[in-house]
């Protein structure tokens, strides 16, 4: 009799006590990591700028990872009793987001109120690093919000609660955004942009994409390099016919799919063509190029 | 292969290469126009380069050497090459193998660029091969490419230079097959049937088949000829090519091997080999002239372009520049291209025909900003681009996706305000389309009650905000001082539009409007079509336009919305008019009115820059929401708008590429088409971008405001 699925097999953590525990996999494309160390060291926010699936995020939980690493070190030698890395509060920026969902509100409990913070309260006072994803989604009201964070300040104001909070040391201020696709209306404030230093990612080079590939889908080099070839000629592709090129995460589901049993050619065809384009020509020629490099 | 076959009988797929008539029910035949668009994007994908497409009239098994012989003639390098590929292709019985045919050929064109055939440097080692490069002493030749150098180390240097092209090709043709798998049956069948074609080339040398022969080792076309003396040669050949073929081979490595092919190249005797059955009279008819023609694959000289100004371009990467001298000096060598008449002085360089040598094949192109000079046509020197007292004149791009390029400044716009009739004819249309104007009317005054929004956080407003209120009373409990903000309401979003409507006044929309008859016996439809003819009131398709107008001007005036109304045809690049009915900013009058009785068919549809021009219109307004409305009655066509005055292709995707600037824009395009046929290339013309297809023409002055109505709101 087949084993029924645990009814609970998810976890649960409190945002500000979200540690990355486990290394992640990252392939570092050229100084980021020594730039991100030397900002975190400095008290500098960052800026990530690079194309959807790209590895922004990847690198930000491989840094939280790293960081947290040293600071475990750091307290051990320092015989610190309680030993906590640092959490990665990430907040997905959308067009609805308040300077009340960030920063708190009052609830009502009873016949009293009750403040509650929000998750760039937590993340401030627990010194972990905050993570605003797509931060052009979110209202230029709400952006400005960050200004006393993003400075020499390092502090949040409360209005409701009439308090200045100060960031812990181990507090940093990460933004991200797709300058590809983002329309003019939505880019980001010159005075919020000049708060930052900007990290750049493009897609990785072929090798470096074909270790990625393979690590994550767990297939054989020749197929993670086939799909990195793949991927290198979908990107030759101009602004022209194709706004978005593919990127290094649908060539993993691709590979993925592959491992599933889908044949090649229709793995890349529901992941790498389809997935990016509705023109039908440019499907088509994307399929010749599928077609080309797997039987 | 057949063993049992003699060698002569294969190869000749290629004597099928005539277009078939495409209503014959077992044509898989493929003509390159309809192929072009996605083996272009296919080629950029695979070099990131923008491949230009020409139809060669070049013997198809020489395409695998147009590489080498756009590189003498300086018209390809790292960052370009053109795709020789014949206009139709019928060789195979399926449509399938066909286009594997077509995608095949191009592939090992473009591949050249791939895989560095141009990158050619005589310093860098290679890695698979001894460098013997540097242990030859050839002639001290200073100031010349890298290839210049290398041939100058041979002393029978058109020798080389085939020894080095069948390497090359060798080179890439390996790497094809390891790097697109894919591809590898019907590329392996692609090339077996061009070599198999070659050797029937009668008075052909023996080194040279040496040569030929020896790129063809990996797939065994040493079989496919019985010469005895050519048994060891090739048997020594082989070890070399089977090195050559590896993933790593670089084109340096395909120099090396070249030194040791033609070294057993030149233990051969210069012996010609004429096949029994051949006569000087078949040289003739198949056009073969022997040797130069053979290596170079036959090229005439409209097959070569030189592009000027693209190897002026200071910003261009080129491993290979190749000056007047080199050439000259290449020419020396023999290595060159069929002789030319005609070529007149390259201004890159100063030199004239008359300073090259016989062998060097130039072509030159007027100079231009553009490549595409073959598309002048003698007409377009007297076309107009002087503006008339009451016109102004505006230039725009023209999409080329061809060359995946604008065509800088290629159009000139001649915008007038449209002169004026009488308003008897906008008067009757109102008088006759009572009932319709009063449908549309209602409709549009239905819109504001539409444009409702919810505005929240408000002092006062139709009722309260539950969150709000709940929000508040919280506040007040943790002893802040309430806003008052509770309420929401209704609100009528201002309507901030600016609309365009471009109407086709080409030639064809004097067209009669043809109704539908039901179906009936020959005799009774002739007298069905006479009395029909002699009973109705004959009205064309700028008739249904015009009345369009008139009551969309009337339906807008309603709302208060910005709207212009602009007419346009023309006649070639340098002649596309512009007619104002409307302009955006003006106010409706008797004017308009006088206006509307004059529009009228005139010549071409040249709708991407009429489509630009608008766009310009539509960006110096302030407006939130923008619209451009293009009412059409068929396909874009004008006078030389591509490549002659039929290029459907060119004349689409440029109107695709006009649609698409002005999305980017943030401008909201339509198409509405009364061409029953107009799907078809509504649908690759369109793609995002919303279009319409009218059966039935009369309905156009109804769908029209409506369409407005849904894409304003």
């Amino acid at each position: 009799m087949p084993s029924r699925a645990k009814r609970h097999d998810f976890k649960s953590h409190i945002i500000e006590e979200y540690y990355i525990t486990e290394e992640p996999f990252y392939l570092p494309l050229k100084d980021e990591i020594a730039l991100f160390e030397a900002a975190y060291a400095e008290k500098i926010p960052v800026l990530l700028k690079g194309p959807t699936g790209c590895g922004k995020t990847r690198f930000l939980e491989y840094m939280t990872y790293r960081m947290s690493q040293k600071e475990l070190t750091k307290q051990e030698s320092d015989h610190h009793h309680n030993h906590t890395g640092i959490p990665l509060i990430t907040i997905a920026c959308h067009e609805d987001l308040t300077a009340s969902d960030l920063v708190g509100k009052y609830l009502l409990e009873g016949d009293t109120t009750r403040w509650v913070d929000g998750p760039l309260t937590r993340a401030v006072k627990s010194g972990g690093i905050c993570y605003l994803d797509e931060v052009v989604e979110a209202r230029k009201d709400t952006i400005v919000l960050i200004h006393p964070l993003a400075d020499h300040r390092r502090s949040l104001y409360i209005e409701k609660k009439g308090e200045v909070l100060e960031a812990s040391d181990r507090f940093m201020l990460v933004i991200s955004y797709n300058p590809g696709y983002q329309s003019i209306l939505k880019n980001l404030k010159h005075s919020t942009r000049q708060r930052f230093i900007a990290i750049e990612f493009t897609h990785p080079p072929r090798d470096v994409e074909t270790k990625i590939i393979q690590h994550e889908a767990g297939v054989s080099p020749e197929l993670a390099a086939r799909l990195a070839w793949l991927g290198e000629k979908i990107r030759n592709i101009k602004e022209q016919d194709l706004s978005e090129v593919i990127s290094t995460r649908l060539l993993i589901y691709a590979a993925r799919l592959v491992k599933e049993g889908i044949p090649a050619r229709r793995a890349c065809e529901v992941a790498a063509v389809w997935s990016i384009t509705d023109d039908q020509e440019v499907q088509k020629s994307l399929k010749e190029v599928v077609t080309a490099i797997f039987e | 292969m057949n063993s049992d076959q003699h060698p002569m009988d294969m190869g000749n797929i290629f004597d099928n290469f005539t277009v078939e008539s495409r209503s014959d029910k077992n044509y898989h035949g493929i003509e390159l126009s309809t192929v072009e668009p996605v083996l272009q994007i296919y080629c950029q994908a695979l070099t990131g380069r923008e491949i230009l497409f020409k139809e060669g009239k070049t013997h198809l098994p020489y395409l695998r050497n147009t590489w080498w012989t756009q590189l003498i003639a300086g018209s390809a390098d790292n960052d370009r090459i053109t795709v020789f590929l014949p206009a139709s292709f019928t060789g195979y019985t399926t449509y399938d193998e066909n286009f594997a045919w077509y995608k095949s050929a191009a592939t090992q064109q473009v591949c050249h660029i791939e895989f560095g055939s141009y990158d050619f440097c005589f310093e860098k080692e290679a890695q698979l091969f001894e460098n013997l490069r540097y242990q030859i002493k050839g002639e001290e030749v200073e100031g010349t490419s890298d290839f210049g150098k290398y041939f100058s180390l041979f002393e029978n240097r058109a020798l080389a230079a085939r020894a080095f092209v069948s390497m090359e090709n060798a080179r890439i043709n390996y790497l094809v097959k390891h790097h697109y798998p894919g591809l590898k049956k019907s590329y392996t069948r692609m090339q077996e049937d061009a070599l198999l074609a070659l050797e029937i080339t009668p008075g052909i040398t023996l080194r040279n088949i040496f040569c030929i022969l020896a790129e063809g080792i990996e797939f065994d076309a040493v079989s496919a000829i019985e010469i005895d003396s050519l048994y060891e040669p090739l048997r020594a050949a082989s070890e070399i090519v089977v090195r050559l073929c590896h993933p790593s081979a670089s084109v340096e490595d395909a120099a090396e091997a070249a030194i040791r092919i033609y070294r057993i190249a030149r233990t051969l005797p210069e012996n010609r080999v004429y096949i029994p059955g051949y006569s000087d009279e078949d040289r003739e008819t198949t056009g073969y002239s022997g040797d130069l023609d053979e290596f170079s694959g036959n090229f005439k000289l409209d097959d070569i372009r030189l592009d000027i100004e693209q190897r002026n371009n200071p910003g261009r990467r080129t491993s290979v520049p190749l000056t007047a001298e080199e050439l000259k000096k290449l020419a020396d060598m023999k290595i060159g291209i069929s002789d030319v008449s005609d070529a007149d002085s390259l201004p890159s360089t100063g030199l004239s025909s008359a300073d090259l040598p016989r062998g060097v094949n130039i072509y030159q192109f007027p100079q231009s900003k553009y490549s595409q000079i073959d598309r002048y046509h003698p007409d377009d020197i007297n076309q107009p681009t002087v503006a008339e007292d009451d016109e102004k004149l505006f230039r725009y791009d023209e999409w080329d996706f061809r060359t995946r390029q604008y065509i800088s400044e290629w159009c000139c716009v001649h915008e007038k305000v449209i002169s004026e009739g009488n308003s008897y004819f906008f008067d009757s249309t109102l008088e006759r389309r009572k009932s319709l104007l009063s449908e549309i009317k209602k409709q549009f005054e239905k819109l504001p009650a539409e444009m409702l929004y919810k505005a929240k956080n408000l002092e006062d407003g139709d009722e309260y905000d539950l969150d709000l209120v709940i929000s508040e009373l919280i506040d007040k409990k943790a002893g802040h001082t309430p806003t008052g903000k509770v309420y929401w309401k209704k609100q009528k979003i201002h309507r901030d539009v600016a609309v365009a409507f471009l109407l086709d006044m080409s030639g064809s929309t004097a067209d009669l409007i043809k109704k539908n008859r039901p179906p009936m016996q020959y005799e009774e439809s002739i007298k069905y079509d006479f009395m029909k003819f002699v009973m109705q009131q004959h009205r064309r398709i700028i008739d249904v336009e015009k009345e369009t107008v008139v009551l969309l001007c009337s339906a807008i005036e309603l709302l208060g919305d910005s709207y212009g109304i602009y007419g346009f045809s023309g006649h070639g690049h340098n002649n596309v008019q512009y007619l104002v009915i409307k302009d955006l900013n003006e106010s409706f009058s008797e004017k308009i009115k006088r206006r509307v009785d004059q529009i009228a068919p005139i010549h071409g549809t040249r709708m991407g820059s009429a489509i630009r021009h608008t766009i310009t219109k539509l960006d110096a307004c302030g407006n939130s929401l923008k619209l451009l409305f293009l009412v059409s009655d068929g396909y874009p066509q004008d006078h030389m708008y591509g490549w002659d005055d039929d290029d459907k292709q060119y004349a689409i995707n440029d109107t695709k590429m006009a649609l698409i600037e002005a999305t980017r824009r943030n401008i909201i395009p339509f198409c509405l088409t009364v061409d029953s046929s107009g799907t078809d290339y509504l649908r690759s013309m369109c793609q995002d971008i919303g279009y319409e297809v009218l059966d039935d023409i009369e309905a156009l002055p109804e769908r029209l405001p409506m369409l407005y109505k849904k894409l304003s709101t």
